[in-house]
């Protein structure tokens, strides 16, 4: 699923970002593109006709892709040429089924002509007085001789990729008198917006939006990965499709009107994400959650909150009172039902859990059960944390200041939070290695989230300082002041040096070679560190 | 502005030593320099990403020349009543500082520094007032002046700032500022001396101190940005008509 899930991204993606140049209507005096569409039993005299277009050579196969919705047939994108030179816009789609013609769809131009095909400037000519008509633009590709259809007939032109001040486009340079015909935009069409939103908690942030044509849509342009917020408006049948087919739409996009956004679920989700990007970034120089600027994408609404009570459990417990990773890239926020949760993605450290998910799976791999699943969360835990703390200070944010607390924003039942690293015991979940359990049955998949308190408490303690419960260890922190400190040895530690089935007693040794590794062997660090290992009891 | 009130006050003590019968007025054409002039501390906000760009704009002071043309008529024994207009053109670059606000968060304004360049102020005085004339010696006279001057000021101002940024948007490089040029009228006073060397009956020299005052306030943005402080200390000479 999750290969087709990241296809689906990228699709979305493309279709997004991407402007066409070959969609623009032709006026009446311009060389007229006739449409060659033909299907079922009217698809004899079109197939011929592309198949002497093929053999003549006014057609070539541009590119061929297999159908992974209906196995057996491909489509090919076949350009068309004159006197072997691309006739920019014409191009025919055609699907075969194995041998058999199934459809023809496009448009080719009539009657092409040109005086000449040998151009009386080189590419280089062109491509410098296309660099100039640009002001200060540079060749951005591959400068390519053909025919543009142009509104008084067909001419000889270069087509020269720019860059330049504010402008990626394409000229259209007269390849026998040098002008430029033709300058056509390749920026996306979209232009980011920043807007208002109000989170579930009713507090504002700003929302950055791609705003198009007055509407405007919940997809992140200013960061470097693209992040998108799909709002599946508690459509069922649409989640279920959703994770059959791994097929996100543009029409799932969250949108709104105004640059107002009002849906707090969305607009927590939106924001958090990207907060959550900027704090890998800035921290460690990380670059989304493959290193990669990997697109992240965000559901919201995946079923009502209002639907929960004539759903069975496991799906509550699944869409409505979760959030979850699937992977590469996409994640899920439950509505809650409103009594034991609120929106999920109104939790910066939710947000903040599931997206370290995806930097897990692209780095250590750790797996979903048992010691390398506690690990897993627990290091979802600790950056949840980090994050937390490093964007809110004293007096920010719904608790009024970060804390160790996992989803304290959006849990409405005792003890108000989810798991507690200072006090893993809060929430029942163990504080010493000793009081693991789950380990190897199916129950929360062999205690992934129960164990994972034992090292987010290591982490607590080595931080802060205490005295552990169990164990009587007293460890002295590195002091609230110096976490980034343990955050950045953590993060080496369950990125570089961890594996998938990675044990408690190997994130000791990682993290431990960590702090040796930034801040000397015998340093401060190594030893608050050591001492909080100790202390929970992983030896 | 304190001397040359004093100044006047002491002129204004002396008697006639001599009735001016022979005065129906003089034209004066000076020129000169306004110290201390085109200063403007301006500021002014504009919206982005949610929150006000604070834009401050700091055009320092200079000498400016300046021009006066005048006309004094006697209406009885050394009175009379006098016209003039006044002018000056400068230009000048402004200091720009701003604080941008961060797109992603509130009340995180990055600072961004530059100039604007070439701001001009066109400044003309129409006054209108009294003109006092003493005799100091046969061929040396003092017009006393003081009255009503009516300011009109051009000026260009900055509106807005253009900036550079990039993710993660901490910081903000100043491109450029936009400038934008407001006209504004304010009714403000003056006061004079004019002294006349008379190199001839009907002509001579002359030498022009005068303070002019009016606050001119401007807006930006639909704002008060700015209050220019037209006129200042005029001193200059030119030549003198008599007639």
């Amino acid at each position: 699923m999750h290969t087709g899930v990241r296809a689906a991204g990228a699709a979305l993606a493309v279709a997004m970002v991407l402007s066409s140049e070959g969609g623009r209507p032709l006026a009446a005096q311009q060389p007229r593109a006739t449409a060659v569409t033909a299907a079922g039993t009217r698809i004899g005299q079109a197939a011929s006709r592309v198949d002497a277009m093929l053999a003549a050579g006014t057609l070539v196969q541009r590119s061929l892709h297999a159908d992974t919705m209906m196995p057996g047939r491909t489509h090919e994108r076949l350009a068309q040429r004159h006197e072997g030179l691309p006739v920019y816009g014409g191009e025919l789609i055609r699907q075969m089924n194995g041998s058999i013609v199934e459809s023809v769809f496009g448009r080719v131009f009539e009657g092409v002509s040109v005086p000449t095909t040998a151009p009386a400037l080189t590419a280089g000519e062109a491509a410098m007085l296309a660099t100039s008509g640009a002001g200060d633009g540079a060749v951005s590709g591959d400068t390519e001789l053909g025919i543009w259809p142009g509104p008084a007939g067909f001419v000889l032109t270069y087509r020269v990729p720019v860059r330049s001040h504010w402008e990626v486009g394409t000229y259209y340079v007269d390849a026998s008198t040098g002008a430029i015909v033709e300058h056509v935009s390749r920026i996306r069409a979209q232009q980011p917006s920043v807007g208002l939103g109000r989170g579930v908690l009713d507090d504002d942030k700003k929302v950055s939006a791609a705003e198009s044509a007055g509407l405007f849509q919940a997809v992140d342009l200013l960061r470097p990965a693209t992040g998108f917020t799909l709002d599946f408006r508690g459509d069922v049948s649409r989640l279920n499709a959703f994770l059959q087919t791994g097929i996100a739409f543009v029409s799932d996009i969250a949108t709104s009107g105004t640059s107002t956004w009002t849906d707090g679920a969305t607009v927590d989700v939106h924001v958090y994400q990207g907060w959550v990007y900027d704090y890998y970034f800035k921290r460690f120089g990380r670059r989304g959650l493959d290193d990669t600027d990997l697109e992240v994408i965000s559901i919201v609404h995946p079923v009502a909150r209002q639907a929960a009570g004539s759903l069975p459990s496991d799906v509550v417990g699944l869409f409505v009172n979760n959030a979850v990773y699937l992977g590469d890239g996409f994640m899920l926020y439950g509505d809650g039902d409103g009594v034991a949760f609120d929106y999920l993605g109104g939790a910066l450290d939710i947000v903040a859990h599931e997206m370290t998910h995806g930097v897990t799976e692209f780095t250590s791999g750790l797996g979903s059960r048992d010691e390398p699943g506690a690990l897993n969360e627990a290091f979802s835990d600790i950056m949840a944390t980090a994050i937390e703390f490093f964007h809110l200070r004293d007096g920010q944010g719904p608790q009024q200041g970060p804390n160790f607390l996992l989803g304290e924003d959006v849990t409405r039942v005792g003890p108000g939070f989810v798991r507690s690293m200072a006090d893993p015991m809060a929430t029942g979940y163990p504080d010493h290695y000793s009081l693991r359990r789950h380990i190897g049955t199916p129950v929360d998949d062999g205690g992934v989230h129960i164990n994972s308190t034992i090292a987010g408490h290591a982490f607590y303690l080595a931080v802060v300082g205490g005295t552990n419960r169990v164990s009587g260890h007293a460890v002295q922190g590195i002091g609230l002041a110096n976490m980034e400190r343990m955050e950045r040895i953590f993060y080496r530690a369950f990125t570089f040096y961890l594996g998938p089935l990675s044990q408690f007693t190997d994130a000791r040794a990682a993290t431990l070679q960590a702090a040796a590794d930034l801040y000397g062997a015998g340093s401060v660090e190594e030893i608050r560190l050591r001492q909080a290992w100790t202390a929970v009891g992983v030896e | 502005m304190r001397a040359l009130l004093a100044s006047v006050a002491i002129v204004a003590t002396i008697q006639p030593a001599l009735a001016q019968d022979g005065w129906r007025g003089r034209v004066s054409v000076s020129a000169g320099l306004q110290p201390d002039s085109a200063a403007l501390a301006q500021q002014t906000s504009v919206l982005d990403y949610l929150e006000p760009t604070d834009i401050a704009a700091d055009l320092p002071g200079r000498g400016v020349p300046f021009y006066d043309v005048s006309l004094a008529v006697r209406v009885a024994g050394n009175l009379g009543v006098a016209f003039g207009v006044s002018g000056l053109s400068t230009t000048g670059d402004a200091g720009v500082t701003a604080a941008v606000p961060h797109p992603f968060f509130f009340d995180r304004p990055r600072s961004i520094s530059g100039e604007a360049f070439g701001l001009r102020r066109v400044e003309t005085g129409l006054h209108v007032g009294v003109a006092y004339l003493v005799a100091a010696s046969d061929r040396a006279d003092i017009m006393v002046l003081g009255g009503a001057t009516q300011f009109r000021v051009r000026q260009d101002l900055v509106s807005d700032v253009t900036f550079s940024e990039a993710y993660p948007y901490d910081t903000a490089t100043f491109s450029t500022a936009q400038v934008v040029r407001q006209n504004a009228s304010r009714l403000g006073y003056h006061v004079g001396l004019d002294v006349t060397w008379k190199l001839a009956p009907r002509w001579g020299v002359g030498a022009l101190v005068r303070f002019a005052r009016a606050k001119v306030p401007f807006e930006v943005n639909g704002a008060e940005t700015g209050t220019v402080d037209a006129g200042g200390l005029q001193a200059g000479g030119g030549v003198r008509v008599i007639f």
